[in-house]
């Protein structure tokens, strides 16, 4: 196999990897991250809870907003 | 997380719960800005809500938040920490459990931005998987303690 051979054959493998590689991250995202750490699952009721505002105005309750509204829930802190 | 606040609040309610700090300057794994700034875990409600109240500040938010119980019994109920997204349904069913982070929250925030985009262009919420699990018995998370105001700093 002459050079011209081998680097025509290095192009297409890169193509065809990297369109592999595409089509997974594509995928991926598509699926719901199912690594299973005890943690609650879709599907189940998500747990209702009453909490305060930052600013010490509101009292949330979760349960409340049950048939009105979908609730998106952020958990994190500063660092 | 502000952007998609921005982009969907009108059909979505949205709360970010403030909770324990992940690495905290007197953690085990502190990162660096949090010896700047001078965050340590909290001792007591106040100093998370000053905590929470910087972030706020300086990541310029306006998302509703919310400042878990001393106890964590919100973050501990829902596995949270450090950090992690969930859309609850209007049933109160989870749509979006994704893995928590470092690793799980940027694919949890796709997720999530592509269950309110169908919301919002359908006007329907996506129907659940079929492995999706079964509702279960619902759970009502009560404070250990009945002070919101519970100072760890007592136990000391």
């Amino acid at each position: 196999m002459n050079v011209k051979s081998s680097l025509v054959a290095c192009l297409i493998g890169t193509l065809i990897v990297s369109s592999l590689v595409a089509q997974n991250r594509q995928q991926r995202r598509g699926q719901r991250n199912v690594r299973d750490d005890g943690g609650l699952k879709v599907g189940q009721l998500a747990p209702t809870f009453e909490l305060k505002s930052l600013d010490g105005k509101e009292s949330f309750d979760l349960k409340s907003l049950r048939g009105n509204k979908p609730v998106l829930l952020f958990f994190g802190s500063y660092t | 997380m502000e952007d998609m606040y921005q982009q969907y609040k009108d059909i979505v309610d949205f709360r970010l719960i403030y909770i324990k700090e992940a690495h905290a300057s007197d953690s085990r794994r502190p990162v660096k800005y949090a010896k700047e700034k001078g965050i340590t875990e909290h001792d007591d409600y106040k100093e998370r809500c000053v905590t929470a109240e910087l972030f706020f500040q300086e990541q310029s938010l306006t998302i509703p938040c919310l400042v878990d119980h001393m106890d964590d019994s919100v973050n501990d109920a829902f596995k949270a920490w450090p950090d992690r997204v969930f859309v609850v349904r209007k049933d109160g069913r989870l749509a979006v459990a994704a893995s928590r982070g470092p690793w799980g929250f940027e694919p949890a925030l796709l997720e999530a931005k592509d269950w309110l985009q169908h919301y919002k262009k359908t006007g329907k919420e996506p129907e659940l998987p079929g492995d999706a699990a079964d509702a279960g018995k619902e759970q009502r998370i009560k404070p250990k303690s009945n002070k919101e105001t519970s100072d760890k700093s007592k136990d000391k």
